[in-house]
C-alpha cells in the first residue's frame, strides 16, 4: 500500500501495530521491507521524501562543515524514494576478509563479526542488486606485481525506487509512507524500549505516530545519528548516546588525484587496483584503491613511449600523459571525526548537523604510500612512468582535500557496530546498546570501511537484519 | 617564486647535467645493461634510472 502523509489520514497507523516500522527508504530500508514481507511480518515503511526530488525535503539534509573542507551536506546525498541510490555510481564490491581482522597498524579498524557473517547473504544482495556476472580482471601488470592486485567490482546501472516502487507498494504488508518525517521516538518509561517513531508532513500541521514491535532506523550515514541524537526529549544526551558514541567515527573513502601517468601502451578503459596484505604489512599502512584513468586527448600522443618520457623529463610543460590516477583509501576509525548537532534548527525544530570530519597521519601516510607504489610498480613492470602531485612527496604540503575533492559521498561508521557500548552504538546484531527493540541499517553501522563501495555491504547487512529480526519477532 | 612547474623543470636539468659530468663509460647505452634497474623519484617522477641516463644522453 502507497500513503502520502499530506493527504488525510485513514486511520492506518491509528488502527495497526506494525511488526517493524522502518524509517527511511534508500537502499536498506526497501530490501529491508521487502524481505520481511516475504517473510510474512507487516512493515510500516516510511520515506520523507517523495517519488522524486525536491527542494522542501532536500532542504532538510542542511547542515555544516565544521572540520576539513567536504562537499555542502545537502548535496551529497538524496532525501527521496530510493534515497542516494538515486545518483550513485552503482560500483559494488564486498568487503575483504582482511576489513574483518583488526589491523596492527589501527586495531579499532575492525568488526566484531566474521566476513562470513555477510557472506552467507551475498549472492541475494546481488540479485537484489541486479549484478552482472563477474568480469575477468583487468591487470596492466599481467599478474607478475606482488605487491598492488586488480580491484575486480561489478557495476549496476540499477535505481532501487524504479525497480522496487511496485513491489511495495502492491504489497499487502508494506505500507510505504511518503513525505513522513521522524520527529521524534518515543521511550518507555524505565528507557529501555521504543513505544512509537513520530512523523510529520511538510504541510499538515498534526503529528502522527507509527507503532510497532521492532523499529529500524534506515535514514543514512549522516542522519542516522543525527535522528538518535534529537530524539532527545526523554534523555537529553540523545538515544543511545550514554557514553558520547552516536555521531563519532565518521569515515569516507578519502579519494584524490595523485598524479599523470604515461603509459608503454594506451588502456581501454579505467583500471582499478588495491594493495596487498604484503604491502600493507611492509608499509604499515591502510588499505586503498588506485585507480588509473584514461585521459581523452584532443590530440593523441603521436611520440613513442620511451620519447615521450624524454620529452617530458626535458620539458614537463609539454608533457603528453595517457592517464589520471587517483587514490581511495580505507579512512583510519577515529572518534574525534564525527558528526554532532549544531545549533541551527530544521523548519520541524530538529537541530541540524555540523559534521566534524578530520583524517589521521596514518591516513596521509596511506594516500602517499599508495601513489609512490603505483609508481613504482609502473616504473618495475615497464609499463608506465608515474609524474606525482608536488604533496604526495613533500610532506610538508597538506594532503589537498578541498570541497570539490575529498570523499566518495559515503558516510560511514557514525553508529558503529561494536561489542562493547564504549566504542560504538549498535551490537552485533545491529541492536541499539541499551535499547531492546530499536535496530538501525545503512552504513552507519560499519565498525571498518575497508574500500569498498558500501551499498554491497549495506545490503548483506539488511537482509541479515531481516533474519534477525523475524527471528526476533517469533511466531506470534 | 618560481612555480612549481619550473622549479621542476630546473631542478631536473640540473640533476641531468650532473648524469654528464659522469664518465662516458657510466652513461653509455652500450654498457652492460643492470640485472634490476634502481627506481629513483626525482621532482615527483617515479622512475628507473636508466631513464635519467638516457634523457641525459639526448640532452647532450
Amino acid at each position: 500500500m502507497l500513503l502520502d502523509a499530506e493527504q488525510p489520514q485513514d486511520g492506518t497507523f491509528k488502527d495497526t501495530i506494525f511488526d517493524v516500522c522502518i524509517c527511511g527508504a534508500g537502499p536498506a530500508g526497501i530490501t529491508l521491507a521487502l524481505t520481511l514481507a516475504a517473510k510474512g511480518r507487516r512493515v510500516a515503511l516510511m520515506e520523507a521524501g517523495g517519488l522524486d526530488v525536491t527542494t522542501e525535503s532536500q532542504d532538510l539534509y542542511q547542515g555544516k562543515n565544521v572540520g576539513l573542507a567536504y562537499y555542502p551536506l545537502d548535496a551529497c546525498r538524496l532525501r527521496y524514494l530510493g534515497g542516494s541510490s538515486n545518483h550513485w555510481g552503482g560500483f559494488t564490491r564486498p568487503l575483504d576478509a582482511r576489513d574483518f581482522q583488526p589491523m596492527p597498524q589501527h586495531p579499532l579498524n575492525a568488526w566484531p563479526i566474521p566476513k562470513s557473517d555477510l557472506d552467507a547473504y551475498a549472492e541475494r544482495a546481488a540479485d537484489i542488486l541486479d549484478l552482472p556476472p563477474l568480469a575477468p580482471p583487468i591487470d596492466i601488470f599481467r599478474g607478475k606485481e606482488d605487491l598492488i592486485e586488480p580491484g575486480i567490482y561489478r557495476v549496476t546501472p540499477m535505481r532501487f525506487a524504479p525497480k522496487y516502487r511496485n513491489d511495495l507498494a502492491q504489497s499487502q504488508l508494506i505500507t510505504l509512507c511518503l513525505n513522513a518525517n521522524l520527529v521524534d521516538i518515543e521511550l518507555s518509561e524505565n528507557l529501555a524500549a521504543v513505544t512509537g517513531m513520530v512523523f510529520r508532513a511538510y504541510m499538515r500541521d498534526e503529528p502522527f505516530r507509527v507503532v510497532a514491535r521492532r523499529y529500524v532506523v534506515c535514514c543514512g550515514g549522516l542522519e542516522n545519528p543525527r535522528a538518535l541524537l534529537n530524539a532527545n526529549r526523554q534523555i537529553p544526551a540523545g538515544i543511545a548516546n550514554q557514553h558520547d558514541q552516536v555521531g563519532r567515527y565518521f569515515c569516507e573513502h578519502i579519494e584524490i588525484g595523485v598524479g599523470q601517468a604515461i603509459l608503454a601502451a594506451p588502456l581501454a578503459e579505467d583500471n582499478f587496483y588495491i594493495a596487498s596484505d604484503k604491502l600493507m604489512a611492509d608499509r604499515r599502512c591502510l588499505s586503498f584503491e588506485i585507480m588509473l584513468m584514461p585521459l581523452q586527448q584532443v590530440s593523441p600522443c603521436a611520440l613513442p613511449f620511451a620519447e615521450r618520457l624524454t620529452q617530458a623529463l626535458h620539458d614537463p610543460g609539454k608533457a603528453c600523459f595517457d592517464a589520471n590516477v587517483s587514490v581511495v583509501t580505507c579512512q583510519s576509525v577515529n572518534p574525534s571525526s564525527r558528526a554532532i548537532l549544531g545549533n541551527t534548527k530544521d523548519r520541524f525544530g530538529l537541530r541540524q548537523l555540523e559534521l566534524d570530519w578530520h583524517i589521521a597521519d596514518i591516513d596521509r601516510h596511506t594516500l602517499r604510500t599508495a601513489a609512490e607504489e603505483m609508481g613504482r610498480a609502473l616504473a618495475r613492470h615497464e609499463v608506465g612512468r608515474l609524474r606525482l602531485d608536488p604533496w604526495v612527496t613533500d610532506t610538508s604540503i597538506n594532503v589537498p582535500i578541498t570541497e570539490q575533492q575529498s570523499g566518495s559521498s559515503h558516510h560511514m561508521c557514525t553508529t558503529r557496530m561494536s561489542d562493547d557500548p564504549k566504542t560504538g552504538v549498535v551490537d552485533r546484531d545491529c541492536r541499539v546498546h541499551g535499547i531492546e527493540n530499536l535496530h538501525i541499517g545503512g552504513s552507519s553501522v560499519f565498525s571498518s570501511p575497508g574500500i569498498s563501495n558500501p551499498t554491497f555491504t549495506i545490503i548483506e547487512l539488511a537482509l541479515r537484519l531481516a533474519d534477525h529480526l523475524d527471528g526476533r519477532l517469533g511466531k506470534g | 617564486m618560481a612555480a612549481f612547474g619550473e622549479l621542476n623543470r630546473r631542478r631536473l636539468l640540473g640533476l641531468l647535467t650532473g648524469l654528464l659530468a659522469l664518465p662516458a663509460a657510466a652513461r653509455s647505452p652500450a654498457r652492460a645493461p643492470r640485472a634490476v634497474d634502481e627506481i629513483v623519484i626525482v621532482d615527483g617522477w617515479v622512475l628507473l634510472a636508466s631513464d635519467l641516463e638516457r634523457a641525459a644522453l639526448h640532452a647532450a
